[in-house]
């Protein structure tokens, strides 16, 4: 897969849950390129003031920087932010890092900031299927998890 | 299918809207992006969720920035 057909991707993946009612309103995409390397071989994907915005007010803002080597994307660091608007959240992230127990390259971040959760890769794709099927789903998971109060000290 | 109103904008950056999006951070998180910037490198700045977006755009506008030119457009 090429750059460019990347973006189209995911352009294709967020215009589909728009279609399909998940997503509404402006769906802000925003490119740009990656200075190491040529421009046609990767840059940044992100969506972040405006987010996008699902049908219930929650929000997900999108991260990636990407390259491509030999048709193959490597998405070398990424963050997917889904929060809801009583502020439960969620994130995902790749990203450097020094201290692999504390911080392991590939985690996620439940509710607060810390701890660093070991987890594994994720793409977009896969963020907007565990959304919609843990928070957009009519089945009886989804309603056990809607409306969950959390009151917590750590 | 529900069909949405919804509509995809998509917008390849320039230099100076990347700047706003890093003043934009600024305004939202309350600090300068290079006192951010060292804060994140020495691991104090947990707080800030979007520490990943912020920190590679801000290296990135660093890289840009003074070369001259429409820089961001490909």
């Amino acid at each position: 897969m090429t750059w460019a057909e990347y973006k189209t991707n995911i352009r294709a993946i967020v215009t589909e849950y728009g279609r399909q009612g998940i997503l509404v309103g402006a769906l802000p995409i925003k490119f740009a390129p990656e200075e190491e390397i040529p421009a046609k071989e990767g840059g940044r994907v992100f969506a972040r003031n405006p987010d996008l915005v699902f049908r219930d007010g929650a929000n997900l803002k999108l991260y990636e920087k990407v390259q491509v080597v030999n048709n193959e994307i490597h998405r070398l660091k990424y963050s997917y932010h889904y929060e809801r608007l009583n502020g439960y959240f969620f994130r995902y992230e790749r990203e450097e890092t020094s201290d692999l127990v504390r911080k392991p390259e590939y985690h996620m971040h439940v509710v607060i900031n810390l701890p660093h959760f070991n987890a594994p890769p994720v793409d977009l794709e896969i963020i907007f299927k565990l959304i919609v099927a843990n928070f957009y789903s009519p089945d009886v998971y989804s309603r056990q998890i809607i409306g969950q109060e959390i009151h917590l000290t750590v | 299918m529900v069909e949405s109103n919804f509509y995809v904008e998509e917008h390849e950056l320039t230099l100076e809207e990347l700047k706003a999006t890093l003043d934009d951070f600024e305004r939202e998180y309350g600090m300068p992006s290079a006192e951010f910037y060292e804060k994140w490198k020495k691991g104090e700045a947990y707080w800030v969720a979007e520490s990943v977006a912020w920190s590679d755009l801000f290296e990135l506008y660093k890289s840009l920035n003074g070369k001259n030119g429409v820089l961001l457009q490909h």
